[in-house]
């Protein structure tokens, strides 16, 4: 131990080791303590290991060494990939909601999907303590009394209440200027998103002629090419006399330049430009054709200024192209898609505060901005101002002058729009030692802003505190919520934020707007947990490893007739419980529907398919409410599995459903065009039509029958069932379009319950409601009374649960081609959860998961269209869509019930 | 781990005991070093290591067959290789964009088709010096000035030897590898002495070089027009101070540390500010690299050995080339082209009118003078994102805008702090190293421990990475 002789450096070392330990944890001043850090609370053991061990070491991210030009305050962060989000109804990965939800909070009209995505934020947002924060509405327009007339968001909520109300034919525009937080679009899409779900999109808004920097994404510009001359207001030399809020300057100086947008859905297309003397012009071209040439010279011979010019795009464009000739000066181009809906425009200027976008001419600043007639401005900078405070290279003075400015050219500028602003996220340093501590200046600038805000008639939002006050940044660096910088919140804090503030204005519009419809319609499986016991429990004993099958029959109208919504449904739970065949195929027409279920039917001579809608009651019909009567000699193929290889296995049963008339002769049935032999002669003649159900054993998955009508007399066939006897789920889509539960109680209840009953169901889903809702003359009464009867004779019938589907959102169009909410729609939401509940069913709502209000629209906007233009049905994605959400819905519950109750067991029915 | 870091303090203290307990055993220390100098390297970014280790596998199968090989011409072809490849990884990894972007700029014009894409190659840390001190070794050993005779173990050893692996200083197969095989001492007086020289290293590059850079040089060069005149200039002077202190004092630790394992590194500065002329300015500023160019590639160009203007030219190259070294930026380029015209103006008039044998005080102070101020207005370029912004603020400093009220105290402290210690005779820091050495060993934990309490209060609030860790 040569090192640690007397005199020796390694015995220097050792005591100067342990005096600077000992004075950091002695109870001495902390101006006296070397490593303060070792005093604060918590064992000493990980604070040692944290100051001696770099972070890479000790399990966080590994600190690259900071920029080495630190002078600039806001630089553009890395990019990082964002995960796919999978669109498969089969890949739909059911999650659990991790946190209960406060009604309240803003999350009722998000759409199943993003609501899902909605609550893993609320998941994390009580794990980071972040907090809901309200926006502070401050007033906009007082009386002479002092009597706020109208408060700071105002504007912007009527306007989105006029486009919920579909009385608004122009979109809601929304202008948020800020800076690298903004830049890179991951806060702000969030907004957009959820904004144009909820009201509907109205297009991409204002983007860039190329990236204004070297990095970051390309969803907020064009792709522009290399010679463009960029000049920004945050430059030193900065674009002094031409540029406006847009903040950016894009110059052909040399040879032409091009950019080239993906315009799929816009069809309006708006050039910021610059109209100068002597300028050029700009081709526009759509999908490489020439559509219109743009001549930016200015009408005077010696000003400059900004200028706009608005191109139609035509119906199914898939890009938008500019090129220059001479020299040219561009700012920006909109997209807009000409219907209503909420278009988010946003400008982020990496170093932009302030005092930044007081650099724009005013007059520039001024034609943009009317150019836009925006509903809201938000201005969400700071973060560069508390930096620059941090630093003490400005004042809190010069701060609050310059905010102050601000909102007052916005509004004076565009005085019939709302204004927010936003304060600065909470941020960090870097200490010697190694520690991360709060940067200063957050608080203070957050205040400054709010007193602002309240003084210049403007909306406050307090992203501060939202993110969870003072210190959060080091919370969120810890939880990889932020970059190493600390300054910049990674996309998963970004999609925190968007979200906080999303709810928060979500809130505002919720409070100042009456619902269309006023009954609580919750998203979500409701009482699940009580009426779907035995059917979990069979899928979870399935899920085990069991030899068993689970029956589910959805009994319903067209929405259960288009077979989309089963199909989805049915892809999901076959994926992971097992496939026990294709189940019920209803006798008819030939139907494409089908053919993704690889399922055919074929009709060969004189048929007449008949329905229950219009019929007496007491008929009796096939499951679906529907039966064909072919005449003598008639055909009737039903092909299982159409394509599919040859095969020998599975073993299997085929069911044919039919009505047996007196008198009449027996049909010749063919099974995979074998004759099955004659049946056995009935004990008696038949008295009545009676339902039979023959059953035929078959191998393999591809299957045909035909039934053929003899030649002395018909046949009426209600439909033909496939199963395997290989363990899994058997879903029966048993449909009939138009129909209401009365139609369904009207029919022969015997026929029905013997048909049911052989269909061996665990659970029986219903889905009407729709069609009710359109009915001006509904007997909600009758509804309420009848259809819980209805359910429990279906239940005793086959000894099975159940699950009510309500309406989807049906709207009807006036005269005038206003929408409004179909006429018994409100009567059937209240409705039928009582009858659920009656009847010991479990409930789920798909408008709610649509969205709730109005979503109808929204969903006939989207792209691809999800909702149908009759207001009633839903696309084949829309289907899919809604497919998705309900099977996540219902595998969270059977998840839920799985932790609950690991071990319990019911008796196989 | 920056090495102003306690991590780096705590990480020496470990690996100084485990050395020291088993510096006996040769495989011991150097297993040891090796461990030590790749988990710091590791712990900045692990990737490059697999380059580095490529290249010194070249190298050494180089330097091998060179050993072996009886012809000349194979010998050269060998030390080629190992030139080529190691310059291969430098224009590879750090060029290579600024070829493309140059590309862009060049052909787009004229309608030729350049990728548009970045590259995104990472550089990795200490290529740059990693890559000059490996062609200093082979060829070395081609010109027999090194031994061929090194293991593998003992070549890597040599190029990622932790004090100096991020930023130099470059050094010599002769000051360092050779050193390998021999049982390594450390009197107290020498340990004393590395204490010393470290704790000076901290001072001057927390104390001085980081409080300079953060409280007035970020602020101005980030914008130049919201400063006057005087205030740009100050900044300038002030970032001149800042550069020197902050790689002076790396260096110092890097020094300091290394002889703490028994290893003297050359020195890298030699109170550069106080050069008479801009060639004695290079005589003392960065010795490691400047000796480097001088030896590998003015030489080699001639050196003075040749006519007048091919001196000139071979000057100009190497400027040029070595202000290139810093940084894949054109503005190196023009910065080293500045120093190059300077030194030749320099070795004009020494032509015309000969070398002064003992110049008067006058013209020793405007010799100083004007050398300081060249160093000064080009340092402008070096601290500039880009050219534009060096133009500008070179023109902030000549608009006469009046003011100097945003120096604060602290900044003007500093700066007399830094005049004052770059004056200062080499006397006084001698003397104080040597009382530090004398103090019994509590005492001297007591004076380090101020020390640390001394830094904690004086630096700046932030810490700042090394200026020369990006090159």
């Amino acid at each position: 131990m040569d090192f640690l002789k007397a005199r020796s450096t390694g015995l220097t070392l050792l005591l100067t080791v342990a005096l600077a330990l000992g004075l950091s944890l002695a109870p001495v001043p902390e101006s006296l303590r070397p490593v303060p850090s070792l005093q604060r609370s918590g064992p000493l053991g990980p604070k040692l290991v944290a100051l001696v061990l770099p972070a890479s070491l000790t399990g966080k991210k590994p600190a690259r060494p900071p920029p080495v030009d630190t002078a600039v305050a806001d630089v553009l962060p890395p990019e990082e990939e964002e995960p796919d989000a999978g669109t498969s109804v089969a890949d739909t990965v059911p999650t659990l909601p991790l946190v209960p939800t406060t009604p309240g909070i803003g999350l009722e009209e998000l759409s199943a999907p993003t609501l899902a995505r909605a609550l893993e934020l609320e998941a994390l947002r009580e794990r980071m303590g972040a907090q809901h924060v309200d926006i502070e509405l401050n007033c906009r327009k007082s009386a002479p009394d002092g009597t706020c007339l109208e408060d700071g968001l105002a504007p912007f909520t009527r306007a989105l209440a006029d486009l919920r109300a579909d009385t608004r034919r122009t979109p809601v525009r929304v202008v948020h200027l800020g800076d690298s937080l903004v830049a890179s679009d991951h806060i702000t899409d969030m907004v957009r998103d959820r904004l144009q779900e909820r009201f509907g999109a109205g297009g991409r808004g204002f983007l860039f002629i190329t990236r204004p920097a070297s990095a970051g994404r390309w969803t907020r510009s064009g792709r522009g090419s290399d010679g463009w001359e960029i000049a920004r207001l945050v430059d030193t030399k900065w674009p002094r006399d031409r540029v406006g809020w847009t903040g950016v300057a894009f110059t052909s100086g040399g040879g032409a330049q091009s950019t080239r947008y993906d315009v799929e859905g816009s069809r309006v297309a708006e050039l910021f430009f610059l109209a100068q003397p002597a300028s050029g012009s700009v081709q526009l071209s759509v999908d490489g054709k020439p559509v219109q040439r743009i001549q930016t010279r200015g009408f005077s011979k010696t000003k400059s200024e900004a200028a706009f010019a608005r191109v139609s795009l035509p119906e199914g464009a898939k890009t938008l192209s500019l090129t220059t000739s001479g020299k040219v000066e561009l700012h920006g181009v909109s997209l807009e898609t000409g219907t209503p809906g909420v278009v988010y425009d946003t400008v982020g200027l990496l170093g932009g505060m302030a005092e930044v976008y007081l650099r724009a001419q005013p007059a520039a600043f001024r034609a943009q901005l009317r150019q836009r007639k925006p509903s809201l401005v938000v201005l969400m900078v700071g973060g560069n101002e508390a930096f620059f405070y941090s630093r003490e290279r400005t004042t809190l003075d010069q701060v609050r002058q310059q905010m102050k400015d601000l909102i007052a050219r916005v509004r004076a500028n565009v005085p019939d729009s709302a204004c927010l602003v936003m304060s600065p996220i909470d941020a960090g340093v870097r200490t010697l030692s190694g520690d991360v501590i709060p940067r200063r200046g957050s608080k203070e600038v957050g205040d400054i802003f709010r007193e602002e805000a309240r003084a210049g008639g403007c909306a406050f939002y307090d992203a501060f505190t939202a993110m969870g006050g003072e210190g959060s940044a080091i919370r969120w660096l810890d939880e990889g919520l932020m970059l190493e910088d600390l300054v910049h919140p990674r996309v998963k804090g970004s999609d925190l934020l968007g979200h906080l503030f999303d709810l928060s204005l979500q809130r505002v519009f919720a409070k100042s707007h009456a619902p269309l419809v006023a009954v609580a319609d919750p998203p979500g499986l409701q009482g699940a947990d009580a009426a779907l016991v035995k059917t979990f429990e069979r899928l979870g004993r399935r899920e085990a490893g069991e030899s068993m099958r689970v029956g589910i029959a959805q009994l319903g109208a067209s929405h259960t007739a288009s077979h989309y919504f089963t199909d989805a449904v049915r892809e999901v739970l076959t994926k992971r419980f097992g496939d026990a065949g294709r189940g019920f195929i209803a006798a008819g027409k030939p139907s494409p529907r089908l053919e993704t279920a690889h399922v055919a039917r074929e009709l060969e001579g004189e048929w007449t398919v008949e329905d229950a809608l219009d019929a007496a009651p007491g008929g009796l019909w096939g499951l679906t409410g529907v039966r064909a009567v072919g005449a003598p000699g008639a055909k009737l193929r039903i092909q299982f599995c159409k394509g599919c290889p040859d095969a020998k296995t599975p073993a299997g049963r085929l069911d044919l459903y039919t009505l047996d008339v007196p008198n009449a002769g027996a049909p010749d049935i063919l099974v995979d065009g074998q004759p099955v032999p004659p049946d056995a002669p009935l004990p008696e003649p038949l008295a009545a039509p009676t339902v039979r159900i023959r059953s035929f054993p078959v191998s393999g998955p591809a299957h045909t029958v035909q039934v053929s009508a003899p030649a002395d007399s018909g046949v009426t066939v209600l439909g033909a069932a496939l199963e395997q006897d290989t363990p899994g789920v058997v879903l029966d889509a048993l449909g009939l379009p138009g129909a209401t539960a009365f139609t369904l109680r009207d029919m022969d209840a015997a026929a029905v319950d013997a048909q049911l009953t052989s269909r061996r169901p665990d659970l029986l889903v219903f889905w009407y409601g729709t069609n009710e809702a359109g009915k001006a003359d509904l007997e909600a009464e009758g509804l309420r009374r009848d259809y819980p009867a209805l359910i429990a004779r279906l239940r005793k019938a086959t000894n099975a649960e159940c699950l009510l589907l309500g309406p989807t959102d049906r709207l009807e169009q006036d005269a005038n081609g206003q929408w409004h909410e179909a006429p018994a729609l409100a009567s059937v939401l209240s409705t039928l959860p009582q009858v659920a509940k009656e009847a010991g069913c479990a409930y789920w709502s798909p408008r709610a998961a649509m969205g709730g209000e109005r979503a109808m629209l929204r969903w006939q906007h989207a792209e691809p269209a999800l909702g149908h233009a009759d207001g009633v049905h839903l696309t084949q994605e829309g289907y899919a869509r809604l497919a998705g959400a309900f099977v996540r819905d219902f595998l969270a519950a059977y998840e839920l019930h799985k932790k609950a109750q690991p071990t319990a067991r019911v008796e196989d029915n | 781990m920056l090495s102003h870091s306690l991590q780096y303090l705590a990480f020496v203290v470990v690996v100084f005991a485990t050395y020291w307990a088993v510096h006996r055993q040769y495989w011991g220390r150097m297993a040891v070093l090796l461990l030590a100098s790749v988990y710091f390297y590791a712990v900045f970014t692990p990737f490059p290591l697999l380059i580095f280790l490529a290249g010194v596998t070249v190298d050494h199968l180089c330097v091998k067959g060179m050993a072996r090989a009886q012809s000349q011409g194979v010998r050269k072809a060998l030390v080629t290789l190992s030139i080529v490849s190691n310059l291969g990884l430098l224009a590879g990894f750090k060029y290579l964009e600024l070829l493309r972007q140059t590309m862009v700029s060049l052909l787009a014009p004229l309608g030729i088709g350049v990728r548009t894409e970045p590259f995104h190659l990472l550089l990795p840390v200490g290529l740059s010096f990693f890559v000059f001190q490996a062609i200093s070794y082979t060829v070395d050993v081609y010109r027999g000035k090194a031994s061929a005779e090194h293991s593998f173990i003992e070549h890597l050893l040599y190029m990622l030897f932790f004090p100096r692996v991020v930023s130099g200083p470059i050094v010599r197969a002769s000051e360092l590898m050779a050193h390998f095989r021999e049982t390594p001492s450390l009197t107290p007086e020498q340990g004393g002495h590395a204490l010393f020289r470290i704790a000076v290293g901290l001072v001057k590059k927390l104390v001085i070089a980081d409080v300079l850079g953060s409280a007035l040089v970020d602020p101005v060069f980030g914008a130049p027009e919201k400063y006057a005149s005087a205030e740009c200039i100050v900044a300038a002077v002030a970032y001149t101070f800042e550069l020197y202190y902050d790689f002076s004092g790396y260096s110092d630790i890097a020094i300091g540390v290394a002889a703490l394992f028994g290893f003297k590194f050359p020195e890298n500065f030699n109170r550069p500010y106080l050069a008479k002329n801009i060639g004695e300015f290079w005589n003392r500023w960065h010795l490691s690299l400047s000796t480097w160019l001088r030896d590998y590639l003015y030489r080699p160009l001639g050196g003075n050995r040749v006519s007048k203007p091919r001196v000139l030219f071979n000057l100009m190259t190497v400027m040029v080339l070595g202000g290139l070294w810093h940084g894949a930026d054109w503005r190196f380029a023009v910065w080293g082209a500045v120093h190059g015209v300077a030194l030749g103006v320099s070795r004009c008039w020494e032509w015309w009118v000969g070398k002064p044998e003992s110049p008067g005080i006058p013209r020793v102070a405007l010799g100083m003078l004007t050398t300081f101020t060249i160093v000064v207005l080009t340092r402008v370029v070096f601290r500039a994102p880009d050219m534009t912004h060096a133009g500008e603020f070179y023109a902030r400093m000549i608009e006469g805008v009046p003011g100097i009220a945003n120096v604060s105290p602290l900044v003007w402290g500093m700066l007399a702090a830094a005049v004052f210690f770059h004056a200062v005779p080499l006397k006084l820091y001698t003397v104080s190293s040597e009382l530090f050495v004398r103090m019994p060993v509590p005492v001297r934990a007591v004076a380090l421990v101020l020390l640390g309490l001394g830094i904690r209060h004086l630096s700046s609030v932030e810490t700042r990475p090394y200026v020369y860790l990006q090159f």
